[in-house]
């Protein structure tokens, strides 16, 4: 297949000629297939969403909240350097609706007052302590303090910086209870979020070892004392389009891989999870930036590796907007973010390539993976040589200008169309956005999102891959293996 | 070669397409907000009659009931979940009333003919309404629910079951634990537990029941709702029972039961050598328990390799009173630099601040 | 015959609480969150409140804490209406310095005859 051709080309401006048609042809398929792929993952989660809603009249959330077996929660904040906000969303986390919980506060050795500012808010006294080593840390645990005669369930714990996953494993360590809940200190979550992510492990605790929650953006919203009050679409172009982006990307995107039982991602900033099986894994991986992704795909392949085919086991994603975060309103910033998480994205494939296109690990492996290699790592990379690639080909001759400008147009429209579906998704289903202003705001974040916003974080994903291609990527026998060798989720998964 | 017609055509089709998506999503809010507005409408006039029912004294209820099942069905359907919402938010008289109103109006009658529905989402819907308006009658019907091809109906059946409190349900609710279309534990055992003491003749069969998962909820529902006259059944069960799963649900019911016979298995039970996951529920278990004679044994375990064991122990110490404190407080004196000193001070530090953390919950499944 | 105010995101509760003191001859302010609340004690203080403890925003416990904290309404009398569920609420109700408490699901009568009791131990 060719595109309109003008002229003939001999020699090796022929070839070159033929090298350019045979790429942008590909840039061509490349686009009808991602957002192919994207279309069928929102059509996916919108089966999903309207299945729950019409079943959300019997769906017991009143029972949970009262009874006696719903199972109580660990939650565990690690925290650096959040003096400004941690009291207020330590307090948060305390009025949350559930009937037992504690909030177990890492301080990672902060150095400006963090610890001293929830010591004075809650009046903490610092008691003897033995931290129990199941899964393995780094920097020690410097202290232990206790709020003083009240029934307040919170422990703050001091330890030696040494980054996020280890902060997250002290608090698992710490942590009493038999599910453990990651959340960002910078995390708002609405009242009835852990009744909502904790569901599924009533329903089904057999099974469920892995639940995550939506996180929607911050941004604009109306938020008093650490809860979201009304949902608002933002009024910067940036912020519209990191809407959008969430929308269709978390919101439908994941629902959609929960549903076909290839979830590879629960966010950090809200996530919950079986104690016993965190530590048969070994706990968060402190030599991965994407800490929380890379366990989730551990998790994964430790319940495969060990026998249990889809059906015994499941990671789910609750879907209702229970949980919020700040997203970067800077570009500068944003860039960074990226960055990151495409090298997190990057370091975690490289180190689990095994599991790619391997039947052993079911639809995780076959299909969600590659779709993963596909279509997240490849996209920029494609996206920003079509980039270049296209207009070449005008000038080459190779490419008709008119044919051009209608298909890339059509394919951004198509994409744009994608992101228009978890639109209406989210305002049938949820409807938390109140306000008109907030429905032409997803509109020209729409926009935004797929002529520049998507143009912009390509090269900054590029670049992240890039950083993660240099260091030496994690291997995959060299992790500390002590957790899987003493201690490993039997048939049942009993704790012996 | 792509024509380009073929491409102008493609353009403007899914040009057409998010067009209609923009004003679909309009309209999706648009009609949201007329239907809220038009139902508030609708409800308005008789929302002040449902709060009179719900306020009202026992002789006028009669009269503002008759009112109420007189509406007509449309006013009715607006004013319905509004009715629904009440019912979980009020108790007592005025529970009575809403409960009687349903009934009035048919929807008890309704919603055990939907039981039989071909529709999943009707099939659970019911449920939940029988639930809420604690139907008797629907037990049967319930019953059969339980073993529905859709695993939420199947759980909306539980639930309910659970909250009418027909005991005639435990077989089937036990039953359902296990097979092909199996409902979840957890809820099973919430539903049985709702049962009260009227379920424990017929939980006692469960003990004996070939299928584990069904022995342990037996004998964790037979614990917290204080079936003493069990304990002895449950004392066999820990010592003898080859599932793990049940050992530690039936040392956990008997600290809930606080039976003296329960203390010898227990001490047993926390012996070394032992899985871990069976003796730290055991260790907790004798904290419930309260039984003194069981400072020494626990005390000789503060030391235990496990920390979680001997974090436990040392717990459970402190709730036996003053001699397990003094017990902590001797191995804080007599050994300084050992594990069991560590675990002592950590738990005195914590009861002197004002507050003991919960045992750690064992959660394991079958 | 008394002022009351009651503070509680649920609408359905809201009018109930109003609808049962007024029948018993009180009168009701309903607001809809913590802030609000504490809007309409600055402007003019009841004789007593009623907030649900788990409000988006200012809980009432937080409501409740702030009332304590400043002279005029030390002593107001304050009852919290809190979730059967929730196994820590009472006490920390009352380590926020309410006088009493109610659980939902609630009777309305039960509901007046606290209100009248607390009001009238406030009296003495």
């Amino acid at each position: 297949m060719s595109l309109a051709a003008v002229g003939n080309w001999e020699g090796p401006l022929g070839a070159l000629h033929d090298v350019i048609t045979v790429c942008d042809t590909a840039v061509i398929l490349y686009f009808l297939a991602i957002n192919t792929g994207h279309l069928m993952l929102n059509l996916l989660a919108l089966g999903e969403i309207t299945r729950r809603l019409r079943r959300a009249p019997f769906a017991g959330y009143e029972d949970a909240a009262g009874s006696p077996f719903t199972p109580p929660i660990s939650v565990i904040m690690p925290a650096y350097n959040e003096a400004a906000g941690i009291t207020e969303a330590v307090r948060a986390m305390l009025l949350l609706h559930y009937p037992v919980f504690e909030v177990i506060v890492v301080d990672d050795g902060s150095t400006d007052g963090t610890l001293e500012a929830l010591a004075e808010a809650f009046d903490l006294a610092e008691v003897d302590h033995v931290v129990p080593e199941d899964v393995p840390i780094r920097g020690s645990v410097l202290s232990l303090r206790l709020p003083r005669g009240g029934p307040v369930p919170l422990v703050v714990a001091r330890k030696e910086n040494g980054g996020k996953a280890d902060a997250l494993n002290v608090g698992i360590n710490l942590a009493r209870y038999p599910l453990v809940c990651m959340v960002d200190a910078d995390s708002i979550l609405d009242s009835q979020a852990l009744l909502a992510v904790a569901k599924p492990f009533s329903d089904d605790p057999l099974r469920v070892i892995a639940s995550g929650g939506v996180v929607g953006i911050a941004n604009g919203c109306t938020v008093e004392a650490g809860r979201v009050v009304e949902a608002h679409v933002p009024s910067d172009p940036l912020g519209r389009a990191q809407v959008v982006e969430y929308l269709r990307g978390f919101f439908l995107g994941r629902t959609g891989w929960s549903r076909i039982g290839g979830l590879l991602i629960i966010a950090g900033a809200f996530g919950l999870f079986r104690r016993d099986a965190v530590v048969a894994v070994g706990g968060m991986d402190p030599d991965c930036i994407g800490e929380d992704a890379e366990l989730v795909v551990r998790l994964h392949r430790y319940m495969r590796e060990q026998g249990r085919r889809n059906r015994d086991y499941r990671i789910v994603f609750v879907t209702e907007p229970i949980s919020w975060s700040e997203a970067p309103s800077e570009l500068r910033v944003l860039g960074r973010q990226r960055r990151r998480w495409q090298r997190g994205l990057m370091e975690i494939l490289l180190k689990h390539r095994r599991m790619i296109g391997n039947p052993r690990y079911g639809r995780v492996g076959t299909v969600a993976m590659p779709f993963y290699v596909l279509f997240e790592l490849a996209a920029p990379l494609v996206e920003l040589s079509g980039l270049v690639l296209m207009p070449l080909g005008v000038l080459l001759g190779a490419v008709d200008v008119a044919f051009l400008w209608r298909f890339l147009l059509a394919a951004y429209v198509y994409a744009m169309i994608i992101s228009l579906v978890s639109i209406a998704v989210e305002e049938y289903a949820y409807h938390r956005f109140s306000r008109w202003r907030d429905v032409w705001g997803a509109f020209v974040g729409v926009v935004v999102e797929n002529v520049g916003y998507r143009q912009f974080t390509a090269w900054w994903r590029l670049r992240g891959m890039w950083d993660a291609l240099n260091r030496a990527p994690q291997v995959w026998g060299s992790m500390a293996r002590s957790g899987f060798g003493s201690e490993q989720i039997p048939e049942g998964g009993k704790r012996t | 070669m792509i024509p380009l017609d073929f491409i102008t055509g493609a353009l403007l089709y899914l040009l057409a397409v998010g067009l209609a998506l923009s004003l679909l999503v309009t309209v999706i809010r648009g009609a949201r907000t007329l239907r809220r507005r038009r139902r508030e409408r609708v409800a308005a006039p008789v929302r002040g009659l449902l709060l009179e029912l719900l306020c009202a004294p026992e002789e006028e209820q009669g009269e503002l009931l008759e009112r109420m099942a007189r509406i007509d069905r449309r006013t009715w359907t607006a004013l319905e979940p509004t009715v629904a919402a009440m019912l979980g938010k009020v108790s007592g008289r005025a529970r009575t009333a809403l409960v009687r109103l349903y009934e009035m109006r048919g929807s008890a009658a309704q919603a055990v003919a939907d039981l039989g529905s071909r529709s999943a989402v009707r099939r659970g819907r019911a449920a939940q309404v029988l639930g809420q308006l604690r139907h008797r009658p629907a037990t049967p019907s319930l019953c059969r629910l339980l073993d529905d091809r859709d695993r939420e109906v199947r759980l909306a059946a539980a639930r309910a079951l659970g909250r009418t409190g027909d005991p005639a349900a435990v077989p089937h609710l036990l039953r359902s634990l296990h097979g092909p279309r199996a409902v979840s534990p957890k809820i099973v055992t919430a539903a049985l537990t709702s049962l009260g003491a009227d379920a424990w003749h017929r939980l006692a069969a469960g003990l004996q029941d070939p299928a584990p998962l069904v022995r342990a909820v037996a004998v964790e529902v037979l614990g917290v709702t204080g079936a003493i006259a069990r304990t002895p059944d449950i004392v066999r069960a820990l010592r003898e029972d080859p599932e793990t799963e049940v050992r530690i649900r039936a040392a956990r019911a008997l600290g809930r039961l606080g039976m003296p016979d329960g203390l010898e298995p227990l001490l047993a039970a926390i012996r070394p050598g032992q899985p871990a996951a069976p003796r730290i529920v055991a260790a907790g278990a004798l904290g419930s328990l309260g039984a003194e004679a069981a400072t020494g044994p626990l005390a000789a375990l503060l030391g235990d390799p496990d920390p979680h064991v001997a974090g436990t122990v040392a717990r459970a110490l402190l709730r036996l009173g003053p001699p397990g404190e003094a017990a902590l407080r001797g191995a804080v004196r007599d050994r300084p630099d050992t594990r069991a000193a560590a675990q002592a001070r950590a738990v005195l530090a914590e009861a002197a601040v004002g507050g003991t953390r919960h045992d750690v919950l064992v959660e394991v499944s079958l | 015959m008394a002022r009351v105010l009651v503070a509680d995101d649920d609408a359905d509760i809201r009018d109930l609480v109003a609808f049962k003191l007024t029948q018993s001859g009180h009168q009701v302010t309903a607001v809809e969150d913590g802030m609000a609340a504490l809007r309409a004690l600055r402007e003019g203080p009841p004789d007593l409140v009623l907030l649900d403890i788990r409000m988006p925003g200012m809980s009432g416990l937080d409501v409740c804490r702030e009332l304590r904290a400043a002279q005029e309404t030390a002593s107001l009398p304050v009852i919290l209406i809190t979730a059967r569920s929730q196994e820590g609420d009472v006490e920390l109700g009352f380590s926020a310095g309410a006088d009493d408490y109610i659980v939902k699901p609630f009777s309305p009568r039960e509901l007046s005859s606290r209100v009248n009791a607390v009001l009238s131990r406030a009296e003495r």
